[in-house]
């Protein structure tokens, strides 16, 4: 029963990365791979914070979100001036720096060896330590996130966002700064995913820089590319289904030497059809061009 | 007044001359129709005018204001809109939303409206929705307000995009061909069109091939060719002019 909370709180924390992703790359259209970089960073400021100079994992949460974005931003002007594949590759680029600073920074970050001991959330002075606490908690920012994305993506501001997916020429031709509200989505996004960065380091308790590789930005955006780009329900789906499923094939019982490089195969072939089948995603709208 | 003004404009792409120190006024309140032969460089002089190409050299003032190396969407918000000669809608939204877009919101459209609902928010929709079908009905189409654009036909499409543009409201429009694919039926619907702007004072300079319309509509005609004006006045006097005649039909005509 624990090891399925737990798969579900892992599974929450990578919804709110594909809802911050979605709103980039599903309803903005940016094609960015360098999305769990900025969880990267969420989770070593909070972690750093909380084991440096003792502040609450709750402040460190907003700070670490608040410098994620901060970071997006610094990232983001340059970057966004750049189109489709370049942007794509620059974004690449940018998981790429974080990853090795987190890695060869050693004396801030400890490098390879990680944190271990980051303290919990604590309420009252009671640290969180029940399993099913944290998936309450994680709840809690999954329905944030999940109404924030969704709020953006149905109002007038979220429709200059699809105008510029759908066609950028146009929509500078009736007005839309079309920089500013790529900056604008970069740092939202950047934003979610410190908050989920966070959650992760705080549940978890120890981080090292294998969980921040772009190798996890790519499975984010498959789960934003399955589940459906431009959906709020497909980024659920997507990323449920694509952190269950795997967890499942642990239960054919066959010996781990088999299990493991099945379940990738298995895991590409689902891809592999799906794509072919539903290119929109299991319900989502929007066919990348 | 001249509202718009090309002083001396040239633009080249890796050596050949689009457009070739070309100059002329727009006068305002008029309409204003810009032809010439296939490659004489009228797109490339409406891409210049509205910041889509920078020119090689040259200046173009609108309301006295130089906007030569502006950005496209600042020289929209001082009164420039304009329409494309390939049609460019938002294919994956609706209809609706198409034309919303083209509405200028004056409030309700920042990430905080959005963040919180707010009440301006949720009072602009209504009202600019309001408005939104009230451009639909113009050009006829307010039974497709929820179906994709990329559903329409061409000559659909060509009209979801004249009721965006009319939505922004601007003082000065350019439409680029904005017959050319059309069905015969939907020809006098955008003249109409263009007329009623006319009619409120707003200024237009329009790309077409298609002389009826030229003839019919336009105070003042300019023809291009190689990217030189080759000649400029009313539509009389273009009927009439032995230059755009060699130029739409060659030299044999003399010989004969």
């Amino acid at each position: 029963m624990e090891y399925f909370i737990h798969i579900l709180i892992i599974s929450g924390i990578y919804i709110i990365l594909t809802l911050s992703l979605n709103l980039i790359v599903g309803y903005t259209g940016l094609p960015a791979l360098g999305h769990i970089a900025f969880a990267c960073v969420g989770a070593y400021t909070s972690s750093l914070l909380a084991m440096n100079y003792g502040v609450s994992p709750w402040f460190g949460l907003v700070i670490g979100a608040c410098f994620a974005s901060f970071i997006g931003l610094i990232i983001g002007i340059p970057s966004m001036r750049l189109k489709e594949d370049y942007l794509a590759i620059a974004t690449f680029g940018f998981g790429v720096i974080v990853y090795s600073v987190s890695k060869n920074w050693v004396d801030l970050t400890r490098g390879p060896m990680g944190l271990p001991g980051i303290p919990k959330f604590s309420v009252f002075g009671f640290e969180l330590q029940p399993v099913w606490s944290y998936l309450v908690l994680v709840a809690a920012f999954v329905a944030l996130t999940g109404l924030a994305i969704n709020r953006i993506a149905h109002s007038p501001f979220g429709r200059i966002l699809r105008s510029i997916r759908d066609d950028e020429i146009a929509s500078l031709s009736i007005g839309t700064n079309v920089n500013k509200y790529k900056l604008i989505v970069f740092v939202i996004g950047a934003f979610f995913a410190g908050i989920a960065g966070s959650l992760y380091a705080h549940y978890i308790t120890f981080i090292d820089p294998s969980s921040f590789t772009v190798m996890e930005s790519i499975a984010v955006l498959l789960m934003v590319v399955f589940g459906g780009m431009g959906s709020i329900k497909g980024s659920f789906i997507g990323a449920l289904v694509l952190m269950i499923f795997p967890e499942m094939l642990r239960f054919l019982g066959m010996p781990s030497s088999v299990a493991a490089p099945l379940r990738q195969m298995i895991y590409g072939l689902l891809l592999i059809v799906l794509m072919l089948k539903r290119p929109q995603g299991i319900i989502g709208e929007y066919r990348f061009k | 007044m001249e509202i718009l003004q090309v002083r001396n404009i040239s633009k080249s792409f890796h050596g050949t001359k689009a457009v070739d120190d070309l100059s002329f006024g727009v006068e305002k309140g008029t309409v204003t129709a810009l032809i010439g032969p296939n490659g004489s460089g009228k797109t490339v002089t409406f891409n210049l005018v509205t910041g889509f190409y920078r020119p090689t050299s040259g200046s173009i003032h609108f309301k006295s204001k130089e906007i030569t190396r502006i950005a496209p969407h600042k020289i929209f918000n001082l009164g420039l809109g304009r329409t494309f000669q390939n049609i460019r809608l938002f294919p994956q939204m609706t209809v609706l939303e198409n034309v919303l877009l083209g509405i200028k919101y004056d409030r309700g459209e920042t990430l905080w409206d959005a963040l919180f609902r707010t009440s301006a928010m949720l009072e602009a929709e209504r009202q600019y929705t309001a408005r939104a079908m009230e451009l639909l009905r113009i050009v006829g189409l307010e039974g497709k307000r929820d179906e994709l654009a990329e559903s329409l036909s061409h000559g659909q499409r060509r009209l979801i995009e004249f009721a965006r543009t009319l939505g922004t409201e601007s003082e000065c429009y350019l439409f680029d061909e904005p017959t050319a694919g059309v069905f015969p039926n939907t020809i006098p619907k955008i003249r109409e069109i263009i007329k009623d702007l006319k009619s409120k004072g707003k200024t237009i300079l329009f790309i077409e091939h298609n002389m009826k319309v030229v003839m019919d509509i336009s105070d003042k005609v300019i023809v291009l060719n190689h990217g030189k004006k080759i000649a400029e006045g009313t539509p009389v006097e273009i009927q009439n002019n032995e230059a755009v005649l060699d130029a739409y039909m060659g030299k044999r005509r003399q010989s004969a």
